[in-house]
């Protein structure tokens, strides 16, 4: 059943994407000041959405496993987390891209560009804490700790560019975070883009998800053999 | 005597202050003409010698009459500013150096009227140094018009979908290579999985062990 449930993600998110892409780069308009450059936001701003949107579930799944103390919540925070950094990653490099153009810098240490660095480097470390631990419960235990601890600084990314006026970033764009939105039929791609990536980022989340319980299988099997 | 330097100390900072201040919405106007000059210049470079004179259509001037209108109107505006007479000269003939070299110098007497301007007097002149701005904004544009009816970006513009291009491979970069790591841990695991099932089978009553963890 999950095979098939990949499969169609994956047929719907190919078909999206090429759809998508033809629009993007054939149809769409120039835009006045960055002509077709600004068709990087059509990766950048969906990229960001999804990290941020993964993180808060990784959160959520922390708590979960901290209040139930159940390991499977555990594989459901690592997963979303590792896909969500994948994405942040994405994020940060289409945007330092579009700075050199914009900016004529690779990188500015503004607050958006700041806080979402720490961001990276924050989950990254709970990566790599992950592979420190050995313990199944101890490491569920800290990294639960620490995807909380992070997900401040996620809300910080995200109202930096409210709280800083005089961020060099541009602010809210788009009409659903009270910005003036973009020109008539330019703003749908950029959802449908969302849908794509975020099909795409479940069926990635549910793979990393078969794998982490793969992985506590292994673990259990080899307690169980070393006590034979 | 500390008092003298305290006050020595002030006065040096209030003029330094004062110094900074001065001339900004000048300097702000001469960075736009620059930042015009060189706009306009990179189209101007970005046609072929041989298509200075296409023209879209038969009633349209042809892409060297425009930038020559166009080197026409910037000296009439600022000679209007300075109140002199517009050193203008229509070239005999329309070469891409010859019009080139006649919008460069157009900018340049724009750039040095502005370099000229006081910060007292700008009051009296605004209207007419914004006006000029936008008109050569407007001529550049059209001019930009001109490239892309023949297919033809500036060099900034190829620059810029240059950078578009590895914004684009460097997200789906990423993204593959996280598919193609999640496939090698995916094996890994598979392969671990049946070593270990294969461990227990082994060490199980009447069978001997072969396999390590």
């Amino acid at each position: 059943m999950r095979q098939k449930v990949i499969l169609l993600f994956a047929v719907v998110a190919a078909g999206l994407l090429a759809w998508d892409l033809y629009k993007i780069a054939y149809v769409m308009p120039d835009e006045v000041q960055q002509v077709p450059f600004y068709k990087i936001m059509y990766f950048h701003v969906p990229s960001g959405i999804l990290s941020l949107s993964g993180f808060f579930v990784a959160m959520l799944a922390s708590i979960g496993y901290l209040w139930r103390k159940d390991l499977r919540y555990d594989a459901v925070a690592v997963a979303v987390t590792e896909v969500s950094l994948v994405f942040a990653t994405v994020l940060l490099v289409t945007g330092s891209i579009w700075a050199r153009v914009a900016w004529l810098t690779w990188w500015n240490w503004e607050p958006r560009l700041t806080s979402m660095l720490i961001c990276w480097i924050l989950y990254a470390g709970y990566l790599m804490l992950r592979r420190a631990i050995d313990e199944p419960h101890q490491r569920a235990r800290l990294s639960g700790v620490l995807s909380i601890f992070a997900f401040v600084d996620v809300i910080i990314v995200w109202k930096s560019i409210e709280w800083w006026q005089q961020n060099l970033h541009p602010r809210p764009v788009l009409k659903v975070r009270g910005g003036s939105g973009m020109s008539p039929g330019m703003e749908a791609p950029m959802w449908w883009n969302l849908l794509a990536l975020a099909l795409i980022a479940t069926i990635l989340m549910m793979l990393r998800f078969r794998q982490e319980n793969v992985k506590r299988e292994i673990e259990s099997l080899r307690r169980y053999a070393h006590a034979m | 005597m500390k008092r003298r330097f305290v006050i020595a100390v002030g006065m040096l900072i209030a003029l330094t202050f004062t110094a900074a201040g001065q001339n900004t919405e000048v300097q702000d106007l001469a960075k736009q003409w620059a930042s015009l000059r060189d706009a306009t210049l990179s189209v101007a470079k970005a046609m072929p010698d041989d298509k200075y004179s296409f023209r879209p259509g038969a009633n349209d001037p042809s892409f060297a009459e425009l930038l020559v209108k166009m080197a026409d109107n910037i000296d009439a505006q600022f000679a209007e500013i300075t109140g002199q007479k517009s050193p203008f000269a229509r070239p005999e003939t329309l070469g891409a150096e010859t019009v080139q070299k006649l919008v460069s110098e157009s900018f340049d007497y724009g750039a040095k009227t502005i370099g000229e301007l006081k910060e007292a007097g700008l009051d009296r002149l605004r209207a007419k140094v914004l006006r000029a701005l936008a008109d050569a904004a407007a001529y550049r544009g059209q001019a930009e018009t001109y490239l892309k009816a023949k297919d033809m970006v500036t060099a900034e513009e190829a620059d810029r979908r240059k950078f578009l291009f590895y914004g684009f491979l460097a997200a789906w970069l990423l993204v593959c290579l996280y598919v193609v790591a999640i496939s090698l841990r995916e094996r890994r695991l598979r392969g671990e999985l049946d070593r270990v099932k294969r461990l227990i089978e082994n060490r199980e009553p009447g069978k001997s062990e072969n396999v390590s963890l």
